[in-house]
């Protein structure tokens, strides 16, 4: 295991955003529960040769993501999108989406386009910015505006579509 | 910021994001503030985003996954190979290990290329024999189409070939065909085509002696398994005759 590291304090940090970022790109529990599991396994085995000790997080987002990247990609291909191309085909959408609840919300974001999901996730699950999910994702900035935008206004669109479920 | 612009930047806005080092947007938050109407629309827009967070902040992981992570790392030996390697980070070295070979594939294969151009291109008697059968076989086109051999020699007089050449008499027999201005390394080609007996065309090349560095002792005869050549200096030039035709009778024609 890494030196120098609270494993268990490290796990406490970030499990759960780690979770829910991996619940969001497969809203599978078991899938979930694996990627997270496997992210802090391979910190624990190779960790130890992160020299910035503050990129722990990123690094284990990063991780993560290339984990659910590689169960994926014999799948499906992900486009890549440039902002400026993007801008022109966003359509502008108004509803009220308050009474959207978290069921509702990962149905939508699963319509979203695959190679949107994982920046809008990390945009709404951890208030990351633009620069810090362009080093997560290993994309250019303005590859991640551009499937933010567009993802948003996706998820949007299918929220609208698809009305929220009531508590009865 | 136009309006239009504004929106776009407004889209990509969040409540908590700064606006102090991002001019655009302090621009575009100005703009919403005195225009109601996209003034309303970020409002709305703002509440879906907060209410994004709320609700994916809102999954939890299952009770005993903290527990079932540990649990799987209190054995991991560092020093140990990974069973499950970062896909990434072996995709990274094997692309690179990839793109390293490819390089020195590519290096190699730059280098002989270079190697053989430099060859090929060297001023030699061999190589302009190599081009000049090459070009009969290949890409032969004459310039002029004519049985008149002063008609030929006229246009290579007027395009800077050597024109002045004398025929042995064997060729003198044989009728014109035409002829053309070729160049091999910088250098003007005369090229004058005869017809044979069997329907073949036998081709033949005038240079300057001087544009040939490396001339050998005796010219001999050639053979390929299509074409035949034969040729010799006079007069300081060098002649290079071609045809498709046995080496035998090829040497003929020659002085």
């Amino acid at each position: 295991m890494a030196p120098d590291v609270d494993f268990e304090k490290l796990v406490e940090l970030h499990y759960k955003s780690l979770y829910r970022f991996a619940f969001s790109l497969t809203r599978s529990e078991s899938e979930a529960s694996d990627l997270t599991q496997q992210s802090f396994y391979i910190f624990a085995k190779s960790g130890g040769q992160l020299r910035d000790k503050t990129k722990v997080k990123s690094w284990l987002f990063t991780t993560l993501h290339r984990e659910y990247l590689a169960r994926r990609r014999r799948i499906v291909r992900f486009p890549e999108t440039d902002f400026a191309e993007a801008q022109a085909e966003l359509p502008v959408v108004e509803a009220n989406f308050s009474t959207a609840d978290a069921p509702a919300v990962l149905n939508a974001l699963a319509k979203v386009d695959a190679s949107f999901q994982a920046a809008v996730s990390l945009f709404y699950i951890e208030d990351y910015s633009y620069p810090e999910i362009a080093e997560i994702l290993d994309i250019p900035l303005g590859t991640v505006k551009s499937r933010i935008a567009r993802g948003v206004e996706q998820l949007k669109r299918l929220l609208v579509e698809t009305p929220a479920r009531r508590p009865a | 910021v136009t309006r239009a612009q504004a929106e776009e930047i407004l889209l990509l806005h969040r409540r908590d994001s700064g606006a102090a080092d991002n001019p655009e947007l302090a621009e575009a938050l100005r703009l919403a503030a005195a225009d109601p109407e996209l003034g309303q629309s970020l409002e709305k827009h703002l509440e879906f985003q907060a209410s994004m967070v709320k609700q994916l902040r809102a999954i939890e992981p299952p009770s005993d996954l903290k527990a079932r992570i540990l649990a799987s790392v209190t054995s991991v030996d560092p020093a140990a190979p990974t069973p499950a390697p970062m896909e990434g980070g072996w995709r990274f070295k094997r692309r690179h290990l990839l793109a390293v070979a490819a390089s020195i594939i590519l290096l190699i294969v730059a280098g002989d290329f270079w190697l053989a151009r430099n060859r090929e291109d060297a001023p030699t008697f061999d190589n302009f024999r190599s081009r000049m059968s090459s070009f009969a076989v290949r890409t032969y086109q004459m310039d002029v189409v004519t049985n008149n051999q002063a008609a030929v020699r006229q246009y290579l007089a007027s395009h800077g070939a050597p024109a002045d050449f004398k025929l042995t008499p064997a060729l003198e027999k044989l009728p014109v065909k035409g002829g053309g201005r070729l160049s091999w390394q910088n250098q003007p080609v005369a090229m004058m085509c005869f017809a044979l007996t069997n329907n073949q065309t036998a081709f033949m090349f005038v240079v300057d002696q001087n544009a040939i560095q490396q001339q050998p002792a005796k010219m001999e005869m050639a053979s390929t398994r299509s074409f035949s050549s034969v040729a010799w200096k006079k007069d300081g030039k060098i002649y290079l005759l071609a045809a498709d035709e046995r080496p035998e009778a090829l040497a003929n024609l020659a002085p």
